[in-house]
């Protein structure tokens, strides 16, 4: 009776951790999608449309809107930086009259 | 990453981004009354001339009163329902409104904190943008409509999608299954928010390409971001070797000749022109892309587009499922399913640029009309907005009238 109580709790924590395993790849992916759009739409806001940082996060969508975000210079070149902790972290670079491009 | 300094930031962390993502970025999907087959489209309207005593918008726009038959009232009224809807950060979510008629500005306002010189996102607008370079090259004799369209990935012979052409692309009815909802992947909710944000960002065209066949060829409609960016790619590989090159082609073969001075396309990490989803521009440049459609591709002493482009882009794409699109632009017809009404009660003849969050260039024959609204949408609808837009066009008679 133990035993059989045993591998059922095997089985349990097995699919628990597949289950994880799968649910952070897709949070992860869900993750790098949001940071990805932070980034690129703040960079265009800001250094394309020539509008002030703070001016452009209220037009991020709202669940949007949460993720981190910063203005960072990537080897003399100006961008924005999108991320999620422990999930993802995006730049997006700004090239004059070429806009603003996810790396 | 290096030389990182940090000027500013946001908080906490944020899930299920893509499925909201995906939602946002179709342009009101689902939002139509379903019929089983369109009904079959009027007949085009011809599109009015340049009258010689108005100048081209070329350096400046020429500027007249509204005219006689216009209720200031009834134009005061549309005006302010337009500019109500107040969205976060307190600014309206109508950020610039412009009106064109015949040929000169009539109306022009803007947002606080917006102005002439301001640039505006266009979303889903620089599929429209992407047309019409798509013409320049056909009347150049570069590109043809009904020739394989030059993907890189699907010129084997026994690939199927060898079959997709140029003028399938326009239309959106390849049959590639790279529209907006697709699965893509990852699975993360949609494949335009991993094309454009996710995994596929850094070189669109290769990502848009590397789906498979699931529809013959012209057989389906729907809308697919994928679709224009390849064509944005074919545009880009014909004209030149690198982003440089291909930014070059675009001023001096579109943007240059309109004096559009204020537009700016962005580039992927691939060098390719994001024609699917990515430029800015200012309100009165948009314009300036309006009149050249509504002026049938010519400009000034110069054709632009072939002739009969315009009437292509703005002809039904034939596909069953498909009511009111046309090649790169919507049409004012009944929708189909993922389709939605553009102006209720409006001319049938009322073509538009159409993008995500409100982007609006309404190109009116009848009334010999330019519309551009842009901005947002945070707190009003489409139909909202769809319903203002037909009030303030009501306002002004048809040519003539």
């Amino acid at each position: 009776m133990k035993r059989k109580w045993m591998r059922i709790v095997q089985i349990v924590l097995i699919a628990l951790v597949v289950l994880g395993v799968f649910a952070y790849q897709d949070l992860r992916a869900q993750a790098s999608i949001g940071a990805g759009y932070v980034a690129h739409q703040v960079c265009s806001c800001v250094f394309v449309a020539e509008r002030s940082y703070e001016s452009c996060l209220p037009d991020l969508m709202p669940i949007m809107s949460q993720i981190r975000s910063e203005v960072v210079d990537i080897d003399g070149h100006s961008g924005i930086r999108g991320w999620v902790p422990f999930l993802s972290d995006r730049v997006a670079v700004h090239r004059p009259d070429l806009g603003c491009a996810l790396d | 990453m290096t030389n990182v300094s940090r000027v500013g930031r946001k908080h906490a962390p944020a899930l299920g981004l893509a499925l909201w993502l995906t939602l946002a970025l179709l342009p009101a999907a689902g939002r139509a009354d379903l019929a089983t087959k369109a009904p079959e489209q009027p007949a085009l309207v011809a599109l009015p001339p340049q009258s010689p005593d108005v100048p081209w918008p070329t350096q400046a726009w020429p500027r007249a009163e509204i005219g006689p038959g216009v209720d200031p009232l009834a134009l005061e009224s549309a005006v302010e329902t337009l500019f109500s809807w107040v969205g976060r950060g307190d600014v309206p979510d109508t950020r610039a409104l412009l009106v064109i008629r015949q040929g000169q500005v009539v109306f022009e306002r803007y947002a606080e904190g917006f102005g002439p010189e301001s640039r505006f996102h266009t979303w889903s607008m620089a599929k429209s943008f992407t047309n019409a370079l798509a013409g320049i090259l056909v009347e150049r004799g570069e590109l043809a409509l009904d020739d394989a369209a030059r993907v890189p990935e699907w010129q084997e012979p026994d690939d199927p999608r060898s079959a997709v052409t140029l003028r399938h692309l326009l239309n959106m009815t390849s049959g590639v299954d790279n529209a907006d909802s697709s699965g893509g992947e990852p699975d993360t909710g949609g494949f335009v928010a991993s094309l454009l944000f996710g995994v596929g960002a850094t070189d669109v065209n290769a990502f848009a390409a590397d789906r498979p066949l699931i529809h013959p060829p012209g057989t389906r409609w729907a809308y697919s971001t994928g679709s224009s960016m390849l064509v944005a790619g074919i545009i880009g590989r014909a004209v030149a070797e690198d982003a440089e090159g291909r930014r070059a082609f675009i001023r001096s073969a579109l943007l240059d000749p309109i004096g559009a001075r204020n537009t700016i396309f962005e580039f992927d990490r691939a060098g390719q022109f994001l024609g699917g989803s990515h430029i800015y521009a200012s309100a009165r440049d948009f314009a300036r892309f309006g009149l050249l459609y509504l002026r049938d591709g010519l400009w000034e002493d110069q054709r632009l587009l072939p002739e009969g482009w315009v009437d292509f882009s703005r002809t039904r794409a034939p596909a069953d499922n498909n009511g009111n699109h046309g090649a790169h632009f919507w049409l004012n017809l009944p929708p189909q399913e993922h389709q939605f009404v553009l102006l209720p009660g409006g001319p049938t003849s009322v073509f538009e640029a159409n993008g995500n969050a409100g982007q609006y260039v309404i190109i009116v024959p009848t009334h010999d009309m330019v519309i551009v609204r842009l901005g947002e949408m945070h707190s009003t609808s489409w139909n909202e907005l769809n319903t203002a837009l037909a009030k303030l066009l009501e306002v002004f008679p048809a040519s003539g009238g």
